[in-house]
């Protein structure tokens, strides 16, 4: 298995640096759904696990090249 | 040495971003983990490696008991987190990691959470917060 390389790695970290900053934009149009982010896009969304991986099939994008996330609001969770 | 954490803007706690290895079954998964020194034990969410994606069947581990209720976790074995540091790629080789299912021990769709890396992995790191106190700094401690 190869190992994980700088350039995969500040990806990740720009696009996930992306979203926690702009999470609360992303609620207001893909609140409860999930999102795959991209260079600071949202490549593709569904509303369940099912839909979302069907998606992303059709779509040929793997789970390694985006980040993902489950939209909603976090603020009541402990 | 020392990884970088972020605070999200909606619930202003901090995750951390990392790669984690999987020999048993033979997978790499990119997860945000949430930061949680509340969390006895690192647990990777249904929610982020959904099982039906591994196409393998994995050995129970134990029950996790939470506000949500009780959930059994799957055992992913010979694992590898990759975590970025200021230094590079940091591998922190971890012999088990649990995987949550996605239905409580009494059949209720657990709610979709983050992963959190616990205290497991955490006690052997300090804390420190930049000044805005928007990035949490995990150092690499020195004690044993």
């Amino acid at each position: 298995m190869s190992a994980v390389t700088d350039d995969q790695f500040n990806q990740f970290i720009d696009d996930s640096k992306w979203l926690q900053k702009n999470y609360n934009v992303l609620i207001k149009e893909f609140n409860l759904e999930y999102v795959a982010i991209k260079n600071h896009e949202v490549v593709a969304h569904g509303k369940e696990m099912n839909d979302f991986e069907r998606v992303l099939k059709q779509l040929n994008i793997d789970r390694l090249d985006v980040v993902v996330e489950y939209i909603r609001n976090k603020r009541n969770e402990v | 040495m020392y990884i970088e954490c972020y605070k999200c803007f909606n619930d202003q706690r901090y995750y951390v971003p990392a790669f984690v290895i999987s020999k048993q079954p033979e997978s790499v998964f990119k997860i945000n983990f949430l930061v949680d020194t509340g969390a006895s034990s690192t647990l990777i969410s249904w929610n982020d490696v959904p099982y039906s994606t591994l196409k393998t069947n994995l050995r129970e581990g134990r029950t996790f008991t939470g506000m949500g209720g009780s959930v059994k976790a799957f055992i992913l074995s010979n694992c590898s987190l990759f975590l970025y540091t200021d230094v590079g790629i940091y591998n922190l080789p971890v012999s088990e990691l649990d995987l949550s299912n996605y239905l409580t021990v009494d059949g209720r769709l657990c709610p979709p959470v983050a992963s959190v890396l616990g205290i497991d992995i955490l006690k052997n790191f300090d804390f420190s917060f930049s000044d805005d106190l928007e990035r949490l700094f995990l150092t690499r401690s020195n004690r044993r």
